[in-house]
């Protein structure tokens, strides 16, 4: 009972600690930040029903971020295969495709690597460390705060993903057996092996072969066929066992004590923050002692100089994701031109799927372009590692708060930036020009031009976005946390944007004018604000990036 | 020349930092100025050097008849925990604060004469500011107060978690400073605010005292500090010089 108390109070901590910080958002508004005063804090109260909605809005991003997942991982591309196969739409064959993607992505793939034991939250360290919760106790209670909202917002995606009830329940059960038996399997394989000597390889083999699973053999119409299995009640009954069994494993066969003795660290100090904040420091060993004696940008003054050192010795934020982007997105084009050349060369290339995969590069791909250049930014990442790199202790200086000092910032970090987004951009298209070629509609290549256009304006307008929103509302504080409502509001905005734009095109079969219309719109909107923003940033940065 | 600070009033939201704060300071000598935590030091720096703005009052640079407004140019302010940009080395991030500075420094002299003026050794220069330590960091951000000569320098808690060395090779940089610089010093350490500061400014319940800098041993000097500033904070009432 005492045990359930002080987990039961952490909680109470908890909902009070959103709901303040929900009231200290509030505050900050202009508007409001007059009419609030501080002695709202202690209405508690007030704080039950303001840490509600924080609850419920919780609960909603939670069902919000699975039928993404869903949409992304699965969705998209089964549509996609059926696309290439000549296939409009079938029922049977799109819930097949999803079973043997979830089977891949979620059962195998997501159950290890979504483990919750050795990945340390702030709450482990407050809970086992400071206030002295029974370790096995406090580990059973967070897989079950985990797992149960979030198979309940498996079930949720699944039904409006069109899996039928049914569908959806086999996709939660199968979800539900991955957890309780991925935690399983890694608990087991850290007391024969230790996590830390593992972990790297074993993730990296995971997301490569369970990547390639999951897509390429649908790809190749090798997908299993496990509708049939699945919808078997005594399947089910096994799989339902098997989790239960995997349940009774980790409730009984480990010693949590231990392992939270090696895998809690203390919050909140300097290793902590910089392993919690999505930017990395620096370290002398990156570098070798000629890159740091021979400074290959000497001849470049001021800010052009800081600017391009602060590129150069931040290679990792900066060129390395690229370099994924690049990769991924090879992957993504050349795997399907591989397998429509193979097709090509063994005869079984026939008319449905080169318009198939016409279909796909000029209708799938256009309706998705504007959530895929959303997906390949790292705006919001960019900008932490701007203040918290650089700007943090730079704007103490005056010189650094000077109008056309940060105007002049602004400019440089923005050609940096659109550089680092348009080469994948650029990639992407060379890959839609490549899987025509591949399949056929290499004489329609010219009909895919505006959406090769769009796409390189999408990555301008995506970095002209991310840095504008940083110079206007400067959101960081010293201590790690986003502060400001309007940053917040405006990054949510541009993410429903994208995938509203996205969910709504992917429902719509259109034509090709009604392609070009909607292409030429959004080109012309990104064009407009993006110039919008760059002269509002030299009028107002000045008065807006400051330290908070 | 003089830095007047003239009824200065601060406050965050109903928390009342400077009330009418109002004091004198002078060219060639150093200002120890005292308070308790929370009293306002560093709120009174930021105000200085305009960091934040002021609710109320003057802060003016008075040199003969003329007022001049204060800016990065003319004060220079070395924070307690240095902010420097760890991603540079120190030679690069002198060479960047020479350049676009250049136009208000006088003298200018190379990158590794600057250097030389705060003992940073050869083989450190091209070293990452990250791995610096604490005094080599400190040494670093006081080589930009000099390498401006602001007329105002203001030093934040200076000295704190020096080595021995370098707390007295910085002592005697701030004592060749004083003579053509006004430099007020925050500090809680009595020793050090009775061996380099010539007078001493009380900060409490938001106004500034003068506090002569006259007694003999350290443990007098302390005893009377430690009495102005309970009788301050018990009774609210400005105490007159001692």
């Amino acid at each position: 009972m005492e045990k359930l108390k002080k987990i039961f109070n952490f909680q109470i901590i908890e909902f009070i600690t959103w709901a303040n910080q929900f009231l200290d958002e509030l505050k900050r508004l202009p508007i409001l930040k007059k009419v609030i005063p501080d002695s709202v804090y202690g209405l508690t109260t007030l704080k039950y029903i303001v840490g509600i909605f924080a609850v419920i809005g919780r609960l909603l991003w939670n069902f919000a971020k699975k039928a993404i997942y869903f949409l992304i991982f699965m969705v998209v591309p089964a549509f996609i295969i059926m696309e290439t196969r000549g296939i409009e739409w079938d029922a049977a064959l799109y819930k097949r495709l999803i079973y043997h993607m979830f089977l891949f992505m979620n059962v195998i793939l997501g159950g290890i690597l979504n483990e919750i034991v050795f990945v340390q939250d702030d709450k482990d360290y407050i809970m086992v460390k400071l206030m002295r919760t029974n370790a096995s106790y406090y580990y059973r209670y967070k897989m079950f705060a985990t797992w149960v909202p979030n198979i309940i917002a498996m079930f949720v995606a699944a039904l409006v993903c069109q899996m039928g009830i049914l569908g959806a329940f086999i996709i939660t059960l199968l979800y539900a057996f991955s957890r309780t038996v991925g935690q399983s399997f890694v608990l087991r394989l850290d007391k024969l092996k230790g996590m830390d000597n593992i972990k790297v390889g074993l993730n990296v083999f995971l997301v490569i072969g369970g990547v390639v699973l999951a897509y390429v053999l649908p790809a190749i119409r090798h997908e299993l066929v496990l509708d049939g299995i699945l919808k078997n009640p005594l399947v089910l009954v096994i799989i339902a066992f098997l989790a239960c069994l995997a349940l009774i494993d980790i409730s009984d066969n480990y010693d949590y004590s231990y392992i939270a003795q090696k895998t809690i660290k203390p919050i909140g100090n300097e290793e902590d923050d910089e392993i919690k904040l999505p930017v990395v420091k620096v370290e002398e060993k990156q570098f070798t002692k000629e890159e740091l004696t021979v400074d290959k940008y000497a001849n470049y003054k001021g800010y052009d100089y800081l600017n391009r050192k602060f590129f150069e010795r931040h290679k990792g934020l900066f060129r390395h994701p690229m370099i994924i982007k690049l990769v991924a997105i090879a992957l993504v084009t050349i795997i399907p031109s591989i397998i429509f050349m193979y097709w090509a060369l063994t005869g079984d290339l026939t008319d449905k799927m080169t318009n198939g995969a016409h279909n796909v590069l000029s209708n799938v791909i256009p309706s998705a372009l504007v959530f895929i250049m959303y997906m390949m930014t790292n705006g919001a990442s960019n900008n932490m590692s701007f203040f918290y790199n650089c700007d943090i202790c730079m704007l103490k200086y005056g010189f650094y708060r000077e109008p056309g000092t940060i105007v002049k910032n602004f400019v440089l970090r923005l050609k940096k930036t659109i550089w680092y987004n348009i080469i994948p951009a650029g990639a992407l298209c060379l890959g839609i020009v490549i899987f025509a070629l591949a399949s056929g509609n290499i004489f329609k290549v010219y009909m895919y031009i505006p959406f090769m256009i769009c796409a390189l304006v999408l990555s301008v307008f995506y970095s002209v976005f991310y840095l504008f929103l940083y110079y206007m509302c400067q959101p960081f504080v010293e201590q790690g946390k986003v502060t400001g409502v309007l940053y917040n509001l405006l990054n949510s905005v541009i993410y429903i944007i994208a995938y509203m734009n996205f969910s709504i095109m992917m429902d719509i079969k259109c034509s090709m004018p009604v392609m070009y219309t909607y292409t030429g719109v959004v080109i012309a909107i990104t064009v407009v604000f993006s110039v919008l923003a760059v002269l509002l940033v030299r009028k107002f940065a000045p008065k807006t990036f400051r330290l908070k | 020349m003089s830095l007047l600070v003239n009824n200065v009033k601060k406050a965050f939201d109903t928390k009342v930092v400077l009330d009418e704060a109002s004091f004198e300071f002078e060219k060639g000598k150093i200002y120890g100025v005292l308070g308790r935590n929370g009293a306002g030091k560093t709120t009174l720096f930021n105000c200085i050097s305009k960091n934040i703005e002021i609710d109320e009052g003057s802060i003016e640079l008075i040199e003969g008849e003329e007022s001049i407004d204060l800016n990065y140019k003319n004060v220079g302010f070395v924070y307690t925990i240095p902010v420097l940009p760890v991603f540079l080395t120190g030679y690069e991030f002198i060479k960047f604060f020479v350049e676009v500075n250049e136009e208000y420094i006088t003298d200018l002299k190379t990158i590794d004469e600057y250097l030389d003026m705060v003992d940073i050794k050869p083989e450190d220069r091209h070293k990452l500011i990250k791995g610096y330590s604490h005094g080599m960091q400190n040494k670093l951000q006081l080589l930009c107060t000099i390498i401006i000569k602001p007329a105002v320098i203001l030093l934040d808690e200076p000295l704190t978690s020096f080595d021995v060395v370098v707390a007295h090779e910085v002592k005697q940089l701030l004592l060749e400073l004083k003579k053509e610089h006004i430099i007020l010093m925050s500090t809680h350490i009595v020793q050090l605010a009775k061996d380099m500061c010539d007078e001493l400014v009380i900060l409490q319940n938001g106004k500034l005292t003068g506090m002569k800098n006259e007694s003999e041993s350290l443990e007098e000097f302390e005893a009377q500090l430690i009495d102005m500033l309970k009788e301050e904070q018990d009774n609210g009432e400005i105490k007159e010089d001692i």
